[in-house]
This record gives C-alpha cells, structure tokens and sequence, in this order.
C-alpha cells in the first residue's frame, strides 16, 4: 500500500483547571511544534483530586498529511504512530480540521488545542484503539469519515486523544494519569489503498459501484474496458 | 503514584510537591490563606465547644482554632510528611487529638462536633463529604470548607449555605487563583 509522512507534528498541553469541561475545550497552555525525541505525554488525560476539587489537564497530538497526491478513492488507510514507553491511554483519531492552520504551514498554536472540536460537533476518524502498546508502531484504522477526507482533501490534519475520558467526556472521579507517550524521533506515517479512479459510469447500464468482478477480476483491478480507462 | 507518595516539599510560605505525570509542581498549601484560614477557625468556633478539622496542612487554621475557647480539637490528617508535623505541633497541647489516616475510614469511629473545617488534598472521597456533614457535625452546629469555586456555590452541592466574600491575591499557583474567595457558611 502507498504510504504518506507526516508533512508536521506536534502537541498541545491542555489548560489545568477546576473544571473537566474547560480542560476540554479552553485553549491549550503550552505548545510544542515539530518534537524530535520521545515524549511520555503528548496524548493524555490528569486529574489529581487535590485541593477542594482538583485539576484536570488534557494533552492531544495532532498529525498533518499532505495529501494532494492521493487520486482515487480511498478504501482503507492506517495511521502508525510508534510508541516510546508510556502505555496507560486509550486513544482515538478525529479529524484536526484547521490545525496548523489546515493546509500545514503554520506552526501549531495553543489555539489549535479543540481543532478536534470537542465544543461541537467532532468527526471521529477511527474508533477506540486499545491497548496503546508501548516501543512499537501502533497501527490505528481508520474509518469511512477518514476515507472520505483523504479522497477529496489536499490537506489532512488529524488530532490524536484520549478515549475514555476526553473524548467521551467522562470526568474521571478519583485521581488518574492516562498517557500515550509517541517516539517522535520514528516518522508517522498514513497507508492507505485506493480504487484506480475511472471513465466508465456504466456497463451494460449497471453501475461500476454495483460491479464486483469482470470476467473473473475484482472490476477495480480492470484497467481498461475496450480502451476506454 | 498517588498524592500519598508524593515526596512533599515544605518551605516557609508553602508546601508543594513535583508530580511526574503532570510536568510541573502542585502546591498543596500557601501562606497568602492566613486570613481565609482565621476567618474559618474563627466561624467554626463561633459556639465553642468540640471542633473537628479535616486536614492539617500548614497548620494555620489548627493555630487559629487553638486561639478560640473549645474544648476540644481532633484533627485528621493522612499524609505522613504532614502527620509528623502535626504530631510535633500538638506536642503539649491538652485539647488536641491527632487522628492519622483518611477522614472516610475513620469517620465511623470519630465523636459529633459544633464545628467542622473541612480542607484536604488528594482526597478521592470528597464526594461523600456532604453526606457525612450530618453524623458528623451536631444539630445547630457550623461546618465550613475549602471552596474553590468563585461564585456563592460549592463542589459539594450542599444546600443551604451562605457565603462570605474576601479580596484575595494569591500568586500563580495550581489550585486557586482567583481574587475573590467565596468562604462557606454552613449551620445544621
């Protein structure tokens, strides 16, 4: 399958507060654009139940494709991120939407930290991936909504969070440190297979998308049908 | 590693301590309290009598309290960096018990009080404080407690309360930051 590197990376430590919700949705704190080595943290959920409250932090990496090269549709595609050692998050992919301002030419910014959206509506691009398994690649699949964005985008940005309590908005009830560490050092990369784009709608009026197989051939693997591409 | 294993680090003006997964310090107590803490010893011995405080901390609040006539103060503390404090601080002091310990496992075992300042760290049963309010706290006494919150609310959902305000500045730090401090005043 063809394979894409990430074009920029980075991480944005969340703002730590009293309130699980603004953990989620506030601007981020600190910033780091286009880390080399490995970081124990850069997808994480805190909460320390400390002094009449406690705080709550959210740490979300987001990924930036450049995707213009991609012709055909899209069928399936994996997101490998290799691990450093931390193994105790859950995680999940959405769609980074305007991160590094979308097209990947502006440094991350803490204002980047809810591109996932997690004040509104949000676009899932896999669903949970468990166990985060540490020192290795961590293939994630991804989903139909992730096809669809890599098919018909020059642009791909994806942020990567934590599962169980960030993005399904489950406050933690006792203290707790859900991490995802990544070795940034090991290039992320996208795979992916596409269906060969076509010319031919229609065969014997029967659409090309409702065609399994042509005289034996998956129709996707059909070159050319009397000439025609 | 939980609160109770961190290493806590103890320096004229605060307590802190380092939390690993967190990247940065955690201050658990400082001194800019001083006057929350004698307005809150000062209204849970407004009846005198038995006084119960959750957590010592810097011992501010138990110097208050001290300061007041009661006849008793039982004071629970869990960390051990702090119990020994404590211990040395009660040394000589007749009316003070110092129960070691979480407040949650010892609460079935503790007396009813006039008073109660409630004000812990680390503490995975805050949730059932206000439940306990009633077998801990005798009827017509006071309760208050460290409130976080910037407007006449409390974390706990507990009814019934009136508030207090007090200008405060308190420098950065990681558990409150604003410039008014909202001082619950709770009587069963």
């Amino acid at each position: 399958m063809p394979t894409i590197n990430a074009s920029r990376v980075g991480y944005i430590q969340g703002t730590g507060g009293s309130s699980f919700a603004n953990s989620r949705t506030d601007n981020g704190s600190a910033v780091f654009d286009s880390p080399t080595g490995n970081v124990l943290s850069p997808i994480q959920s805190f909460f320390s139940s400390g002094r009449g409250g406690g705080t709550y932090r959210q740490n979300r990496t987001y990924i930036y494709f450049d995707t213009s090269g991609i012709t055909g549709t899209v069928t399936s595609a994996t997101l490998k991120i290799t691990s450093y050692t931390t193994v105790t998050s859950d995680v999940i992919v959405l769609n980074g939407n305007n991160a590094f301002g979308g097209d990947g030419n502006t440094a991350l910014n803490v204002d980047d930290f809810d591109e996932v959206n997690m004040a509104g509506i949000s676009e899932a691009f896999s669903s949970q991936f468990t166990p985060w398994v540490s020192q290795t690649v961590n293939n994630i699949s991804l989903n139909s909504n992730a096809f669809s964005a890599l098919s018909s985008n020059n642009d791909t940005v994806m942020g990567v969070m934590n599962y169980t309590h960030d993005y399904q908005n489950s406050a933690p009830a006792s203290s707790v440190s859900k991490s995802a560490s990544i070795a940034f050092g090991t290039t992320i990369q996208l795979s992916y297979a596409v269906t060969a784009a076509t010319n031919i709608d229609k065969v014997n009026k029967i659409l090309v998308a409702n065609i399994g197989q042509w005289g034996g051939t998956s129709f996707s693997n059909v070159a050319s049908l009397n000439g025609v591409t | 590693m939980s609160y109770l294993d961190k290493t806590l680090i103890f320096e004229s003006d605060k307590i802190y301590y380092y939390d690993e997964d967190y990247g940065d310090n955690f201050e658990v107590m400082m001194d800019w309290e001083d006057p929350l803490m004698s307005a809150s010893a000062a209204y849970v011995c407004q009846n005198g009598g038995d006084i119960l405080e959750i957590g010592f901390g810097m011992g501010i609040s138990a110097g208050y309290i001290q300061s007041h006539f009661i006849n008793s103060h039982t004071i629970i503390e869990n960390h051990p960096d702090i119990i020994s404090k404590a211990q040395t601080w009660a040394s000589g002091k007749s009316n003070v018990t110092i129960i070691t310990g979480s407040w949650y496992d010892v609460k079935d075992d503790l007396s009813t009080y006039d008073g109660l300042f409630y004000d812990t760290w680390g503490d995975d049963n805050m949730t059932d404080f206000s439940a306990s309010l009633s077998t801990l706290v005798k009827q017509r006494g006071v309760a208050t407690w460290w409130n976080i919150l910037s407007e006449e609310n409390n974390y706990y959902n507990i009814p019934n309360v009136t508030y207090t305000q007090y200008i405060v500045n308190p420098p950065p730090n990681n558990y409150f930051n604003n410039t008014i401090y909202y001082l619950p005043q709770c009587q069963l």
